[in-house]
């Protein structure tokens, strides 16, 4: 048996490091456009983050940003996952609810019935959904179809057979035979619902996937096992795992996950990394909170997206989410 | 001295008497609290739906279009001579839209499960429509699409709202249907169909798929994506009766179908496919027979995966295909209206005697019927935003107040297989949630019950052995000394925390195992062997009966088989592995048996549970064994029993009672146990008890998915309901335990 001690630890590190994101796209900056954050005095209070783990990294990051600006705010976060927002939103365990989807209308009613309106989601940073393999592996692309069969037991895209080994998507050689290991998030993760509204055609899940608690440990479970294959935010990019370019149909053009495709809508996994907050006027809603979102629209805001390994928004896109933080 | 009695001696003693007492009522009350609670949170999601009267508000102008005020949860509608009314607070409030207070309009419809109304003016305009609570507090209507059609005739329409947001329609007309909607820069495009005899139309949410009924009882499957050219995909055959009401189900995937008799169907889009056979035999392929030379299209149940390799038999596409797959409780009378939830798989159909019945479509159950206060046909009806309020028209208006929180559980929801929306069939589910409203909940019971019962049956099989071993070799064989530190430090095996364990084997175990799969199993083989071996090589080693055995030699012993195995297992592996399974016996695995070995599997957690048992097991064991009375043992061996008789027919039967309770309880520990299995079982829900395979126990689920459900949700109360489950379980465990103990323990108590 060749373990050690050695690789017991090494392990142990390198799940430490995996916390640590990679910037997936170093030529990345924040546009001009978009201002630095003012100072606004008299801000203190707490800001409370529950929800996508997605945002995990971010959020931290965010909240230091946010502690440099105004040392007397208290932040604290806690990501397990998009659906656990709304829960927290509602009994106002927390006050800023980051999603990695949209919220369902059914939890909008949930929250709607104990705040007596509706929470306002805005958009702060952008993110390509990959589609994760080992970095060894020779897979070229994939299409919604075939990650359909590979993933759905349903198969809602209409691939009329189940993909189980490599050789199913036309690797030869040693791949051929090789059974491939499916790594996914739990339900309670936005990723997880993102991927199957559209992935997925809204289908099912397979049973055989297994469900990690997190994007890291989707990741990590590829880099380990060369037969892998999973999904997850562009942030968690690791040098271990390769993401995989994809076109939507057979007949659709093949486009890599860059910000430019993620843009332009070319790269059919692009979603945008929300938080949904009360801006209510008058009632409930906390001033912390609104400067606390404008914060993540900013300059320094958008520089931490960056530095987390996601995409920042553009100035037209930022005017726009501001707008919503005035409406009544 | 006269005795002084000590007053504060006495004080402590009386205050002792109450609070130790008072501690135990208080265990007592805390556990029952438990319970009182788990019950109290599960109940609801058995109890009947109910209906509250909310508004009856008599309007001699009929209605046309009904529905409600988005954001108020009060209906408006919309009379026969094109009045706008909201009922707010028990009479009709006027209505003002701009552009719309004149014109008398011919049809109406809800559109789709979009929120939305499409309403037909006689002079052709089409104007789709939303009532809602404005920013400003106010109610008004917002025109969300207006289109121009050719001026129609009094008729019927099916609407929806497309992505694009325009409306989509289908117009029904003595018995004529045509189908209307964007299309390109020509505008509005309107396309008579080729039928003749219609009764109902149904145009799916998306606007893609129109569903025709017609005179004959046969439905027709119109793809109308392309509204100038129009496609029929499929006839759905006849039924006793034609069928007078259709719709889709939120999600597009179920067509409600009910009919003249009141028998209510639904069909489910399935994906089909081809099964060519090129051979000169018949073959059967899952049941399904595919004649020689011919081909047949079939439910895709994967028949690939059936299909042997280079058989007669090819697989291809078969298209997606409508299938009869539910049956509702049959109405009152014919059904006359339906409307259904932009929340969930909930529909109301009217009938024509007035009643309304309101149905879930995934449990195939009946929620509720409202009686009819008046015996006419029921005109219109309409869901709130929330699918908590439902409003009928008959000669006037009536809504209530739904109390239906659960459509989605039911006893033979979680208990019997239900066949859902894209499945091929009824199946066992556990898929709780997801990021869309419109795919249904999954809350099959079964594979978290299979999960649990797995788990804790590899980790006895793992646990067992070893600690009872242990345990009789400890108190029984080992020397003195021994016990003195074996005890504490498996005890302190007690105190690792589980998620390190669970950490532990998830990361660091499940690779190994992983890798040395073939060295495990080689190992496994030969322990038996190499122990046979040993013993017969010790036998042969004369005894010189002037010198006693050096106490613990056995020991090392064993730690020298172990060792001989593992160095021999080590060895032989990679060989073993390259002479029988072609160099991979993962890979063996899945080629020849079709197992696919996971990473986090049953093996592991057996493992790992195995390891948080054993300290329970061996110290409630070894306690039990070491209590056997020393003159039961002396007498045996005074009678020239050896140790191991002495073990086998004394003491262990005097032990019974203790070492069955050691393993229930290991038994309960186990199925309790939370972190190690949230780490290494991979959380599939799946209904396999394989040990190449993971699984989701009843506390992982509790523990992954509540914070993602909703306080008295759905999914927290079945949550909830697993746990007053696992409560149960292991309470009746520990007194099964309990039980046996005590008649073991009178039945060798009077040795």
């Amino acid at each position: 048996m060749n373990f050690n001690g050695r690789f017991w630890l090494a392990s142990l590190i390198g799940s430490a490091a995996l916390t640590v994101a990679v910037v997936a796209d170093t030529a990345l900056t924040v546009d001009p456009g978009i201002k630095e954050y003012a100072k606004v005095d008299g801000i203190k209070g707490n800001i409370n983050i529950i929800g996508s783990d997605s945002c995990a990294n971010l959020d931290t990051l965010w909240g230091e940003g946010f502690k440099k600006v105004y040392p007397e705010v208290n932040v604290t976060v806690e990501a397990k996952g998009s659906a656990t927002a709304p829960p927290a939103l509602a009994s106002r365990t927390a006050n800023v609810g980051p999603m990695s989807r949209a919220m369902k209308p059914e939890e909008m009613d949930t929250v709607a019935s104990k705040w007596g309106y509706k929470p306002t989601g805005v958009n702060v940073a952008i993110d390509a959904l990959a589609v994760f393999v080992h970095k060894d592996n020779p897979l070229q692309n994939l299409t919604f179809e075939l990650i359909d069969a590979i993933f759905s037991k349903t198969r809602k895209g209409g691939h009329h057979i189940d993909i189980s080994k490599w050789g199913d998507l036309g690797l030869a050689g040693e791949w051929e035979n090789k059974p491939i290991s499916i790594y996914g998030r739990n339900s309670a993760s936005g990723t997880y619902g993102f991927f199957k509204e559209h992935a997925l055609y809204k289908g099912d899940f397979k049973n055989t996937v297994k469900e990690q608690p997190g994007t890291a440990a989707v990741v990590q479970g590829v880099a380990e096992d060369l037969y892998g294959i999973g999904y997850g935010g562009i942030g968690y990019l690791t040098p271990g795992v390769r993401a995989i370019p994809l076109a939507k149909t057979f007949q659709a053009k093949i486009f890599k996950p860059t910000y430019e495709n993620a843009l332009s809508g070319k790269y059919p996994l692009a979603r945008f990394l929300m938080v949904y907050v009360d801006v209510a006027s008058g009632k409930g809603a906390d001033p912390v909170v609104g400067e606390f979102v404008r914060f993540l629209l900013s300059k320094e805001g958008q520089e931490i997206v960056i530095k987390d390994g996601y995409m920042p928004m553009t100035p037209g896109m930022v005017t726009k989410e501001l707008e919503k933080l005035n409406a009544k | 001295m006269a005795h002084q009695p000590n007053l504060k001696a006495v004080f402590i003693d009386r205050i002792a008497a109450k609070v130790i007492p008072g501690g135990g009522m208080l265990i007592v009350a805390c556990v029952l609290g438990i319970l009182v609670f788990l019950i109290s949170v599960s109940i609801p999601l058995f109890l009947p739906a109910a209906a509250k009267p909310a508004l009856n508000i008599a309007d001699q102008g009929g209605c046309l279009a009904l529905d409600y005020i988005e954001g108020v949860g009060k209906p408006w509608w919309v009379t026969r001579e094109g009045t706008w009314k909201a009922g707010e607070d028990g009479r009709p409030a006027p209505l003002v839209v701009p552009g719309y207070e004149k014109g008398k309009p011919v049809a109406a419809a809800q559109a789709g499960t979009s929120r939305a109304t499409a309403i037909l003016y006689a002079d052709g305009r089409l104007a789709l429509v939303r009532v809602e609570k404005k920013r400003d507090g106010n109610i008004g209507v917002s025109l969300l699409d207006e289109q121009t059609l050719s001026a129609p005739a009094p008729c019927e329409i099916s609407a929806t709202r497309d992505d694009e947001g325009h409306a989509r329609i289908a117009i029904l007309r003595d018995g004529g249907v045509t189908v209307c909607g964007p299309a390109g820069l020509a505008g509005t495009a309107e396309t008579p169909l080729e039928t003749t005899d219609a009764r109902a139309v149904a145009i799916s949410s998306t606007g893609k798929i129109l569903a025709v009924a017609r005179q004959s009882g046969e439905v027709d499957i119109w793809d109308v994506d392309d509204v100038s050219e129009p496609r029929k995909v499929q006839t759905l055959p006849a039924g006793p009766a034609p069928r007078t009401v259709l719709a889709y189900l939120i999600g597009d995937e179920t067509l409600i179908a009910a009919d003249e008799r009141g028998d209510v169907s639904g069909w489910m889009r399935a994906r089909h496919v081809t099964l060519t056979n090129s051979g000169p035999a018949e073959v059967v392929v899952l049941g399904d027979a595919v004649p020689a030379g011919g081909s047949v299209v079939v439910i895709d149940r994967d028949h690939g995966k059936n299909i042997a390799k280079n058989g007669a038999v090819k697989i291809g596409p078969g298209g997606n295909k409508m299938v009869p797959a539910r049956t509702f409780k049959r109405l009152a009378a014919a059904a006359r209206t339906i409307a259904v939830s932009s929340r969930n798989k909930c529909f109301a159909i009217g009938d024509a005697a007035g009643g309304i019945a309101v149905f879930y479509a995934t449990t195939e159950q009946l929620c509720l019927t409202i009686p009819p206060d008046a015996a006419q046909p029921v005109a219109r009806v309409a869901f709130g935003e929330t699918g908590e309020e439902i409003a009928g028209w008959t000669d006037g208006l009536r809504s209530w107040v739904l109390r239906n929180p659960h459509p989605d559980v039911s006893a033979s929801a979680l208990l019997s297989p239900v066949w859902y929306e894209s499945y091929a069939g009824k199946e066992f589910v556990w898929q709780s949630s997801s990021g869309t409203q419109d795919s249904e909940p999954k809350y099959s019971l079964w594979p978290l019950f299979a999960g649990t019962l797995k788990g804790t049956l590899y980790a006895l099989i793992f646990s067992v052995p070893i600690a009872l071993a242990a345990a009789i070799y400890v108190a029984r064989f080992g020397p003195p000394g021994l016990r003195a530190w074996v005890k504490p430090s498996i005890e302190l095996m007690a105190g690792i925390p589980s998620v390190v364990v669970g950490m532990i084997a998830a990361l660091w175990l499940a690779p190994v195992v992983e890798r040395a799969l073939c060295v495990i199993l080689v190992g496994g083989l030969l322990l038996p062997l190499v122990f046979a071996g040993g013993v017969f090589v010790t036998g042969r080693i004369p005894r010189r009966p002037d010198r006693h055995p050096v106490v613990g030699i056995e020991l090392a012993g064993v730690v020298a088989v172990l060792l001989l195995t593992a160095l021999l297992a080590a060895t032989l592996g990679s060989p073993v592995e390259r002479a029988f399974f072609g160099g991979d016996l993962r890979q063996w695995l899945f080629d020849t048996l079709n197992v696919h070995y996971d990473i986090r599997n049953g093996f592991l957690v057996g493992i790992a549970l195995g390891f948080a048992v054993i300290p329970v097991i061996f110290t409630i064991a070894e306690d039990a064994i070491s209590n056997v009375p020393a003159t039961m043992t002396s007498a045996a061996l005074a009678l020239g029993a050896t140790r191991w008789q002495t073990v086998r027919h004394v003491i262990l039967p005097a032990a019974a009672s203790g070492l069955f309770a050691a393993i229930i309880l290991g038994l309960g520990r186990a199925a309790g146990e939370t972190m190690i299995v949230v780490m290494a079982a991979g959380n599939t829900p799946i209904l396999d008890p394989a040990p190449w395979n993971g699984m989701r126990t009843l506390s992982a689920a509790m523990a992954i998915e509540i914070p993602e459900a909703p306080v008295n949700g759905s999914l927290y109360r079945v949550l909830f309901l697993t746990g007053l489950l696992l409560f149960a379980f292991t309470a009746s465990l520990n007194t099964v335990a309990e039980i046996v103990g005590n008649r073991l323990r009178r039945k060798y108590g009077r040795i």
